[in-house]
């Protein structure tokens, strides 16, 4: 039984059984102050009020609850009633429990995500009954499913708030269409009429592609980062080439100072640098765009900002900017969409990274992101 | 603010997509014999044209407020909520103009107090369907000078 346990950290493979391991830890470990890695998997055997008489695993010596006291004392204050209710309901039942939630095991652990299942004892005395308990660390698993939920959640608001956006052109399309139609048919000639039902036709299979492209983009894929670091210099002179017109009709100057190479999916990177160098230039002032790319390693981090001398953003929408299809300008004025910013949040985070603003109304704005090293 | 003629409502519209509001006009125009337009292509600007009635007793209230949901700056939600704590608009029907078909939209859209919903149509005569609406709405609510 023991040997079966080493797909753990913490959990000795000695033989003599996980409780014979647990006092041979306890005699061993006495004394030595050393960080123990999160407890992964931790045994014990508790009475029927949930008091632990027994633990299995040299990691037992680590975990902090005295002998005798309830295990769901180990459990946060907001889910330990949840867990006393269900441990109680499932004992006076004699049925196996199970339940997910977030304990402290170990002063250095921290709460973290476990799965708690506990069963009757094999061997029960009748009047002293004992239940074997395990508890898995599901930290991972519970860190994925969050981030799933978040990326399934904003998946939700884009299809959302994209069904009014993308249709919205569209319909004028097509109500315009109508309008001349209805109003002008008259002065119009034949071919006049045919153009008329081709930009029809096409506005109806515009409407179509757009809620195909809903579809697609409810199968969102998530890509891993390369293994080989990527050069951002590379990466910002390609975007440089792409907006190239935007920079010769605003006469705007972009200056690079060294980037670092990081591991990123290239067209992850493009978009950021892509989106943040056009805005840097698009929302100008009176002055000439001028444009400036740094990066400085603090830590672990890399922070790279992009410094311009445009409108700048007041400080009420420099968190907001960020959120999809937000916009600050009526359409006449810009043409932006409201998804670069958002994107691009999306895509550092992903990567572990963060986005933000720096601005002063009138005085610019320095975009910043950091990525982690690895 | 021009002097409100009293046999012709006045009427706030809240769009920025101009195609859209130049046909919500024409269905005003159809239906109505005389109305005066005041019109705001973005939130801030409309916030400022309630906020300009309940500080100034001498200007009129709407007599219908037309609200796109989808502005810049101002969502249409903060201005609706913003309507209905208003000193002297807080009465005032609303009609909520909006191209989505989400029925969650549309709920919570009556819990914050809009009168009416109209999804914007790409059939041009049920867009226009709007001036009906409007008129209706208007003959069925006194028109409030206060």
């Amino acid at each position: 039984m023991a040997d079966e346990l080493d797909l753990t950290r913490g959990v000795s493979t000695a033989s003599g059984g996980p409780f014979a391991a647990a006092a041979a830890a306890s005699r061993t470990d006495a004394g030595v102050a050393q960080p123990a890695p999160p407890t992964t998997f931790l045994l014990w055997q508790a009475d029927i009020l949930g008091a632990v008489r027994k633990f299995a695993g040299p990691a037992a010596a680590a975990a902090f609850l005295p002998l005798g006291s309830e295990w769901t004392y180990l459990v946060h204050p907001d889910e330990r009633a949840d867990a006393v209710a269900h441990w109680s309901s499932c004992v006076r039942a004699g049925e196996s429990f199970r339940w997910e939630g977030r304990l402290q095991l170990q002063i250095s652990d921290g709460y973290r995500w476990y799965l708690i299942r506990a069963i009757p004892a094999a061997y029960p005395d009748s009047a002293f009954p004992l239940w074997d308990v395990a508890a898995m660390d599901i930290e991972e698993h519970r860190g994925r499913e969050e981030k799933l939920k978040k990326a399934n959640l904003e998946l939700e608001q884009f299809t959302f708030t994209a069904c009014h956006d993308l249709k919205e052109p569209v319909r004028n399309l097509a109500l315009s269409c109508q309008m001349l139609q209805q109003k002008y048919r008259p002065q119009l000639d034949g071919s006049a009429d045919h153009f008329l039902a081709y930009i029809s036709d096409a506005a109806r299979r515009m409407e179509a592609l757009v809620d195909d492209l809903l579809d697609y983009t409810r199968s969102s894929v998530v890509t891993a980062a390369p293994d080989e670091p990527l050069d951002l210099n590379l990466v910002v002179q390609d975007v440089l080439e792409d907006l190239d017109a935007l920079v010769r009709d605003t006469g705007a100057t972009v200056r690079s100072q060294q980037l670092p190479a990081l591991r990123i999916q290239q067209f992850h990177i493009e978009q950021v640098f892509h989106h943040l160098i056009e805005n840097a230039i698009r929302y100008r002032s009176e002055r000439v765009p001028a444009v400036e790319i740094s990066a400085e390693r603090i830590g672990e981090v890399w922070q790279i900002s992009i410094r311009d001398n445009g409108i700048g953003i007041e400080p009420q929408y420099q968190d907001t900017i960020f959120g999809l299809f937000k916009r600050l300008q009526k359409r006449d004025e810009w043409s932006g969409s409201g998804v670069g910013l958002a994107t691009c949040r999306k895509i550092i985070e992903s990567y572990g990274g963060y986005i933000w603003v720096e601005s002063q109304p009138g005085n610019g704005s320095t975009f910043f992101f950091s990525l982690p090293l690895d | 603010m021009a002097p409100n003629n009293r046999s012709a409502p006045l009427i706030y519209l809240f769009e920025d997509n101009e195609p859209d509001a130049l046909l919500v006009r024409m269905a005003l125009d159809r239906q109505l014999t005389s109305f005066e337009l005041q019109a705001a292509t973005e939130g801030e600007e409309a916030i400022r044209l309630i906020d300009g009635v309940d500080k100034d007793l001498e200007s009129a209230p709407p007599s219908i407020v037309l609200l796109d949901l989808n502005l810049p700056r101002k969502s249409g939600e903060d201005i609706l909520k913003r309507l209905r704590a208003s000193r002297r608009c807080s009465g005032v029907p609303v009609v909520v103009i909006s191209s989505s078909e989400s029925p969650l939209e549309r709920a919570r859209i009556h819990e914050l107090g809009a009168t009416a919903y109209f999804q914007k149509s790409s059939d041009l005569a049920e867009f226009l369907q709007i001036g009906l609406l409007v008129q209706r709405l208007l003959t069925n609510q006194p028109i409030s000078g206060a």
